[in-house]
């Protein structure tokens, strides 16, 4: 057996043989020899043609076709026509005085009364050249006012006849109280009064009135006066014949914001139209006729078209039904007007202001009717349809910045090295456009930029040119043009923005082909953007 | 830096691959140890009775690391600038890297001969712990998911990754019986008291990055289940550790467990031996938490903007927000990172051992032979394959040394030795699978702020397949089982 002596000795002899500490690693600064690189999506958005107009677009409306081609609408609504302001009727105002001859005072005194008649057709007042054949009130009062400073009591009547000599109102009245003063009223609610029409006489209405003084011995004998006339009143219905006539509108403005903007340049306009929309409730037709278009740019210049160069427009429909209005929409396109609709868009007008008349019955029609209810609404407008082309646009916008937490990020992560942002763009537009970002101080002094010089960066997508111009789908984006761009942002660049409190983007480009062919813009073309960053880790630091 | 350096090597130390549960491949052969009943139950120790000194029978530590060396894989020059040399860690890969620690503390061992039978009882104290990393995770690290690496498909395959975990103890009960000079039978049955436990029940994750927009989608399942970990790591009521009696002795994680094995000798020098070892399971009832999901598909193609974008100020910020939110909430239901408390079940690492050994020099101070032997795991187990070679020698009846030659799986071959020394009834042993271990690179970080400030870590300079066993038994009855038989003649 061995000693434990000799098995220790043996122990440590095997241990020191095999134990000792090959080598030492003494490290200072450390460096993991790394530089990964790591890409995350950051944004997508797709944005689609009407979407875009929606939102540049707030002031007008966009119509969408059947084949999805987009036009703007640019609209000023005209205070609607009421049957109030196209029959003008005044009623009447009828006036009659009694004066007791000296042998009518006699037989007053000698029989103790004396009657006075007058039976007379009197004009209801409407405008000149009017022949109603009714008319019936939706509301209002007819007065009866009988005065008199003499002495001798009174009673009587007045009555209206119709042309079919009904009695259409009887008043009656009395006072026994000198001096007389009769103020009587009835409602004119539902009443209806049929004319009289002549050669003599227009919208005649017979009134007869008969007035008898009574007396008990002397007395004062002074005139009588007599007033019937018509308060407030409305008129529910009128037929009859309208007398054509015409109502001008002046200055009806539709505001383009379209062209608001000085660096909307170069913009031609494709089949533009100037339209008139009428939604006529009324029994009768009518007619435009315009005096004077005047186009109004931002610079306060002006364009006008004389009424002259339009050509004669169609007629306004008449409503066939009661209660079911009529719809007209009169155009102008680039045919009927000179110079162009075309031209007047090209020169960018924000505003384009419009004179005009509408004939009220142009062809005389005789058996018209017209209600209260009725109204002829009617608007003005422009429309644009995005199809055209568009030559070296330009959008400037400015935009404060707030770099503070990146910059404070930025230096706290030592290991980003830098960073490429990825832009990844599928343009369905007919539109090349680039951008750039400038980024200047709060006296806007450039301080970067995030190219060095600016560049189309989307490409415009494929157009159809195939077909004939005039076809519907000429112009037409028929595909996406894909673009990715690259920029890289080192660690520098970003630090170097420290200052910038400003950053000026513009946007600029043309339509496809320069601008030297019209393109159409549809509701579903789409420009869909990825944004993606790939940032490279320096590991190598010792932080 | 010394900080993320620290952290670097602690994980490395400490952090584990695969439950390689297996003992060094030279145990079998050292029956001078009541131990080498670990390596096939039918084996019988030379001593009659055989007592471990609790607590101090059995140190076993096993790490293994395949894919660090600290003297390969960090360059320094002459200023104490070192650098990483990523290429060399990717190259020392091959499909996942393994970085593993075992523990094992033999508390007690007890067992004796009588006649034909053997019989010992033992109770172990085991810890296992496993990191598995894909290599594909290696190339995120280093070249990112848009570098310069191109992965398969655009798609970083994270399948495999894994964390093991478990810590247990085993109670042991082994009887061998010798039917006759050609056939031993034993078997070992055991009783397993678990105590925690991480387990990657399901690990199939996948990142794929489109080259092209940078869009980011997972899919595949990540199921992690846990006993024990939860109640500490919340610090609420349910921590198995504040009560030490029932944390050693009353949770309700138990299982059964046991190893089978044979001895053949066909001819006398020849002996061939077959086991099947840590057979069993532990069904894992207390603290348990289970995370993850079945389906982690998830895509993620950066803020959709179109239904806001022409919004302006701060309505455009609460919409941006608010679409935020959704995303984090879909992200949140597609990782399920909802605790539930299912029980679960987990076997042991079992494997197979197949062993051979033949004397090659016999007389009767001096016995030595040549030995083989060769593991692999069965069913789920994760033992890897393991061949050893080597050769076996007793001097008297004190010293048994043994040296061989081990090639094990995922790591590069080793060469191993194993010494144990009786005097008298006192026996210390040492055996070690990778004689490496002995040698150690010493790193040390100096602050540069302040220099004085130095923090250094010792490693090893070949971490791969490091296993050594060392221990101290009381062995009685080596010399009497060893003398000749019969009276002395007398002239």
């Amino acid at each position: 057996m061995l000693s434990l002596t000799r098995l220790l000795i043996i122990s440590l002899l095997l241990a020191g043989l095999f134990s000792c500490v090959k080598e030492e690693i003494k490290i200072t600064e450390f460096d993991y020899g790394i530089q990964p690189q790591f890409g995350v999506p950051i944004a997508n958005v797709t944005i689609l043609a009407e979407r875009l107009i929606e939102n540049y677009n707030e002031d007008g409306l966009i119509d969408v076709s059947e084949n999805g081609s987009i036009s703007l609408i640019y609209r000023d609504t005209i205070n609607p026509l009421s049957a109030a302001d196209l029959l003008n009727a005044k009623g009447f105002d009828y006036k009659d005085t009694i004066q007791l001859t000296s042998v009518e005072f006699d037989e007053l005194i000698d029989l103790g009364s004396f009657t006075v008649q007058s039976d007379e057709i009197y004009a209801f007042q409407t405008n000149e050249g009017d022949r109603l054949d009714s008319v019936r009130f939706a509301s209002g009062g007819l007065f009866l006012n009988v005065f008199s400073e003499g002495t001798f009591p009174i009673s009587g009547f007045i009555k209206i006849f119709n042309a079919d000599n009904t009695e259409a109102i009887s008043i009656d009245f009395t006072d026994n109280t000198p001096p007389i003063n009769i103020a009587n009223e009835v409602s004119l609610e539902n009443i209806r009064f049929l004319f009289h029409n002549s050669d003599d006489i227009s919208n005649g209405l017979r009134i007869q009135y008969e007035v008898t003084l009574s007396s008990e011995g002397l007395g004062n004998s002074e005139p009588v006066f007599i007033e019937l006339g018509m308060l407030d009143f409305s008129i529910k219905r009128a037929g009859g014949f309208i007398a054509p006539r015409r109502i001008d509108f002046e200055d009806e403005t539709v505001e383009i914001s379209l062209f608001d903007d000085p660096n909307v340049a170069n913009v031609r306009i494709e089949d533009p139209r100037i339209n008139f929309n009428f939604e006529n409730d009324f029994g009768l037709g009518m007619g435009l006729f315009i005096d004077e278009l005047t186009g109004k740019n931002v610079n306060g210049e002006t364009m006008v078209i004389d009424g002259a160069n339009i050509n004669q427009l169609p007629p306004i429909a008449a409503s066939q039904q009661m209660g079911v209005p009529a719809l007209s929409t009169l155009i102008i396109d680039n045919e009927l007007m000179t110079p162009t609709v075309t031209d007047l868009m090209y020169f960018g007008p924000n505003k384009l202001i419009g004179d005009f008349g509408l004939i009220i019955n142009p062809e005389s029609i005789d058996n018209v009717f017209i209600t209260n209810e009725d109204e002829l609404k009617m608007n003005f407008e422009v429309q644009v349809p995005l199809f055209g082309s568009i030559a070296n646009f330009l959008l400037v916008d400015t935009t404060a910045l707030d770099l503070g937490n990146l910059m404070e990020d930025t230096e706290n992560i030592s290991e980003i090295e830098a960073l490429d942002i990825r832009l990844i763009v599928e343009n369905g537009f007919p539109f090349d456009a680039g951008v750039q970002i400038v980024f200047t101080d709060s006296l806007f002094n450039p301080i970067d930029a995030l190219f060095e010089s600016p560049q189309l960066v989307f490409s415009a997508a494929p157009v159809n040119l195939v077909v004939a111009e005039g076809d519907p789908e000429y112009g037409r984006a028929i595909g996406t043009t894909k673009t990715i761009t690259d920029v890289r942002i080192p660690k520098s660049k970003i630090l170097g923005l420290e200052n910038a409190t400003q950053m000026i983007i513009t946007v600029f480009g043309n339509s496809a082909g320069n601008g030297n062919h019209p393109i159409r813009l549809f509701s579903n073309d789409a420009f869909d953007v990825k944004l993606g960053a790939k940032a490279t880790l320096n590991l190598s630091s010792d932080d | 830096m010394i900080r993320a350096i620290s952290i670097l090597f602690f994980v490395m130390l400490f952090s584990v691959s695969g439950l390689y549960s297996q003992q060094s491949g030279q145990v079998g052969v050292f029956d001078f140890l009541p131990q080498s009943v670990y390596a096939n139950p039918a084996l019988r120790p030379a001593g009659r009775i055989n007592i471990g000194l609790p607590g101090l029978s059995q140190v076993y530590f096993d790490h293994g690391n395949n894919w660090f060396k600290p003297g390969d894989n960090l360059v320094a020059d002459a200023n104490g600038k070192v650098t990483l040399d990523a290429e060399k860690i990717l190259g020392s890969i091959d499909e996942f890297a393994y970085t593993g620690q075992n523990l094992g503390f033999e508390l007690i061992h007890v067992g004796f001969r009588f006649g034909k039978h053997y019989v010992h009882a033992r109770a172990a104290e085991r810890v296992q712990i496993g990191l598995t990393i894909p290599k594909d995770i290696f190339y995120l690290g280093v070249y990112g998911n848009v570098g310069d690496h191109k992965f398969e498909d655009n798609t970083v395959n994270m399948s495999g990754l894994g964390i093991d975990a478990i810590h247990f103890r085993e109670y042991g009960i082994g009887y061998n019986y010798e039917l006759n000079k050609k056939w031993s039978f034993g078997l070992t049955a055991k009783y397993l008291y678990g105590m925690e436990r991480i387990e990657t029940e399901q690990s199939t994750l996948k990142l794929r990055t489109d080259p092209e927009t940078y869009n980011m989608q997972t899919s595949g399942s990540f199921i992690v289940n846990t006993s024990g970990i939860y109640g500490s790591a919340s610090g609420g009521d349910e921590d198995i550790h504040d009560d030490i009696k029932t944390y050693l002795l009353g949770l309700k994680n138990t299982g059964f467990g046991g190893d089978i094995g044979v001895v053949y000798r066909p001819i006398e020098k020849l002996q061939v031996e077959f086991s099947a070892n840590d057979l069993g399971f532990i069904k894992w009832k207390t603290d348990v938490a289970n995370y993850g999901t079945n389906d982690a598909s998830f895509a993620y193609n950066g803020i959709d903007l179109t239904d806001f974008i022409f919004v302006e100020g701060s309505d455009f910020n609460d919409a941006f927000q608010a679409r935020l939110d959704t995303l984090l909430d879909d992200l949140e239901d597609a990782y399920n990172f909802t605790r539930t408390e299912e029980q679960f079940t987990t076997s042991l690492n079992g494997y197979l051992r197949y062993g051979a050994s033949y004397e090659v020099l016999s007389n009767e101070k001096f016995v030595g032979k040549a030995w083989l032997s060769v593991y692999h795991g069965i069913l789920d187990s994760e033992v890897p394959f393991s061949f050893s070679i080597g050769y076996n020698q007793k001097f008297w009846k004190a010293i048994q040394a043994d040296v061989h030659f081990t090639k094990r799986a995922h790591f590069s071959p080793s060469l191993g030795a194993g010494l144990s020394l009786n005097a008298g009834p006192f026996q210390i042993y040492c055996l070690a699978e990778n004689l490496r271990f002995t040698r150690f690179a010493k790193i040390v970080v100096v602050d540069n702020d302040n220099p004085q400030d130095e923090s250094s870590f010792v490693y090893f300079e070949n971490p791969q397949d490091v296993r050594v066993h060392v221990g101290i038994n009381l062995t009685f009855g080596l010399k009497k089982e060893d003398s000749p038989g019969g009276r002395p003649m007398k002239r």
